[in-house]
């Protein structure tokens, strides 16, 4: 079961229907092309598609968000690069979608937008805007990698985290709102990679790909929680069976040698005995340590060591990589 | 919340395990699967500079000459090894990248450390952990020291394709118990409060420590306990120099797994006590479910224990064997 402050869970699978699962209501695919590309990974964006969410019988989602919200997303982010203005040649930043929540009246106020930015250096920045005309950017994240998002405030303060780093609020505009949804009701839709400006010269699709969008109606900043959504999951903070669990992890690392030393060998016809540096015996059957070649290989080729008449060939005349058998005895 | 940890197994119980290939089984040593510290700050999902907080034992000599540190699911690459201070080589060695809050536990992974490169005539060898609650009650008596429904799984398996892991969960027979001694002797300790609590032999070669008085720390294995009297009974003897007129506090340690001759003989998997070999993942979850006759094993108290053996498997023609290394995770519940 999901907690309590949860509103909106948007993970993409392979399947060719998408489902918002708070609401359990369908997302609808919208533009020019009606197929998505959607994984395990995430949702590919496209340049000529977009996703719609109207929530449960089209009445927008039921967020009760006042004046706290916590949105967060994985984000594998892409450049397109920097614009020219036609008319003063000067650069531009390229403006692109990712997620906006909007209310549901015929004006369609933005209540939430989250936009991406491309920036000289090559990298990008993520803006967030909200209606009352208050917007502040994220510090440049590199492009052609996963991120993960995470974007929280109350009525005081708005804070973004990229990779579990809180970024230092770069351009900020206006003053954050008391309340962000003030004068509206709470019920939002939703768009994904959809420009509620239209587009331009410096206002174009996102190509990125986007997973695990989730928002409450609360602001939490919990470094551990963040943690756990990125390296657990997300439901490992929004749903019940995992809240309450922790997670011990070990990795457990070990790495065989590429050579091993043999300064002795017998073989009593059953078994291989192997005499090494170390001074470590092994015991080995014929098969098992042909097949091993780790001591036979390259090397020994190299120099010489394994005369071309005792190497085993198939029927092509290719190295086997067994040894073949001479008058009976092999010669080690 | 509870804390577990990994630690190697020994033919002896009390025993530092300095050579971690005879992690094969028995009791639980005194040594951590790896050296471990703490994060100093938080590390990004991206970020190359670790600051390490130095080790509780004031040294840095067991990190010298190490390869890799592993936090989290996260296997990192470092070069040389001095101090506290790195830039690392490599992030995500193995392909997952996790973010590191300060505090975090930080494994040095000493390369050829538990399993090696012997093998027996069917290409597999085998090794032991001890999964321990090393939780204290102490210093914040009201916060949850149990670890609930322990489930284990491979997050991640070998990287090398030609190389294979699977494990199988041990329980213990006996669960740890702490108590006071209403007589002993140098072959024996009585607790009469125990009279017709456990069975005979319940505590049958578990290692029971006295912690207190000119005693403490030394310990017996228990060679059998008696239910009609409560007595635990030693196969050795304790010293006479200890004074025997003072009320003894005690404990018994969870009594040891079942111990294999050598790493490449298998131990016996499918019984009451240990599952098969298995390949759990985090939806199929390896686990022992609740019995009513038994002590819940599931759930790991202050000392409890839970054995984890694993066996490798290469194949046969591989040529080389690198990127071998596999992330076990243990997930439990904090809450009942």
């Amino acid at each position: 079961m999901f907690i309590n402050s949860l509103k909106f869970l948007l993970r993409f699978g392979n399947s060719s229907t998408i489902t918002e699962e708070v609401s359990q209501t369908g997302i609808i695919v919208l533009g020019d092309n009606s197929t998505i590309s959607a994984s395990d990974s995430g949702y590919l964006m496209q340049n000529d598609q977009y996703l719609f969410g109207d929530g449960l019988s089209s009445n927008g989602y039921n967020t009760s968000i006042t004046d706290e919200y916590t949105l967060g997303f994985w984000l594998y982010p892409v450049s397109p690069g920097i614009a020219i203005d036609p008319v003063t040649g000067n650069l531009l930043s390229i403006e692109m979608p990712v997620i906006a929540f909007v209310d549901g009246s015929s004006a369609e106020h933005s209540i939430i937008e989250i936009t991406e930015h491309t920036k000289t250096s090559g990298n990008n920045s993520l803006r967030v805007s909200e209606r009352g005309g208050y917007s502040a950017d994220s510090e440049e994240y590199e492009p052609g990698k996963w991120h993960h998002f995470w974007i929280t405030r109350n009525s005081t303060e708005l804070k973004i985290f990229v990779d579990a780093i809180e970024n230092t609020l770069q351009d900020e505009v206006g003053t954050i709102s008391e309340k962000v949804t003030e004068g509206l009701e709470s019920f939002l839709y939703t768009y994904v990679n959809h420009s509620l400006d239209g587009y331009g010269t410096a206002i174009a699709k996102n190509g990125s790909i986007i997973d695990d969008i989730f928002l409450l109606n609360v602001m939490n900043s919990s470094q551990s929680d963040i943690q756990r959504v990125i390296n657990d999951g997300v439901l490992y903070m929004i749903d019940t069976i995992y809240t309450d669990t922790n997670v011990v992890k070990s990795d457990i690392y070990m790495e065989d040698p590429e050579t091993i030393t043999v300064n002795s060998m017998i073989d009593d016809l059953s078994y291989i005995f192997v005499g090494r540096n170390d001074g470590k015996i092994l015991r080995g059957s014929p098969l098992f340590w042909e097949t091993r070649r780790s001591f036979s290989d390259d090397e020994e080729y190299v120099s010489g060591g394994i005369p071309e008449s005792l190497k085993g060939k198939d029927e092509n005349d290719n190295d086997t990589g067994f040894l073949k058998l001479s008058q009976n005895t092999i010669r080690l | 919340m509870a804390t577990l940890k990994l630690y190697l197994t020994s033919l002896e119980p009390d025993l530092n395990q300095t050579v971690y290939s005879q992690s094969i089984g028995g009791y639980v040593s005194n040594s951590l699967v790896y050296p471990e510290t703490t994060l100093s700050s938080t590390v990004g999902l991206y970020d190359v500079n670790l600051s390490l907080a130095t080790p509780s034992s004031g040294s840095w000599s067991e990190w010298q000459g190490i390869e890799y540190i592993n936090i989290g699911s996260e296997l990192i690459k470092i070069p040389s090894f001095v101090n506290g201070s790195i830039v690392v080589s490599q992030r995500a060695y193995n392909g997952i990248y996790n973010v590191h809050l300060s505090g975090d536990v930080v494994r040095a992974a000493a390369s050829k450390e538990l399993l090696n490169d012997v093998f027996n005539d069917s290409h597999k060898q085998y090794r032991c952990v001890a999964i321990k609650n090393v939780s204290t009650n102490s210093s914040d008596p009201s916060q949850e020291q149990i670890a609930y429904d322990l489930e284990v799984f491979i997050k991640q398996n070998s990287r090398n394709v030609n190389s294979d892991i699977q494990i199988a969960l041990e329980k213990p027979s006996s669960e740890y118990i702490s108590g006071v001694s209403t007589s002993w002797s140098t072959s024996s300790v009585v607790d009469t409060s125990l009279i017709a609590a456990y069975e005979d032999d319940y505590f049958k070669d578990a290692y029971l420590q006295i912690t207190n008085g000119a005693a403490s720390g030394q310990g017996k294995i228990v060679a059998s306990f008696d239910r009609a009297t409560g007595a635990f009974t030693f196969y050795n003897t304790f010293s006479e120099d200890y004074n025997y007129d003072i009320v003894p506090t005690y404990e018994v340690l969870p009594s040891p797994a079942q111990r294999i001759k050598t790493g490449t003989i298998s131990p016996n998997v499918g019984s009451d006590n240990v599952t098969h070999f298995f390949k759990p993942d985090e939806f199929t979850t390896l686990t022992f479910f609740e019995q009513a006759s038994v002590f819940n094993v599931s759930n790991l108290s202050p000392n409890d224990v839970m054995y984890v053996w694993i066996e490798r498997t290469i194949e046969k023609g591989s040529e080389k064997f690198l990127d071998n290394d596999f992330v076990l995770n243990l997930r439990y519940k904090v809450v009942e």
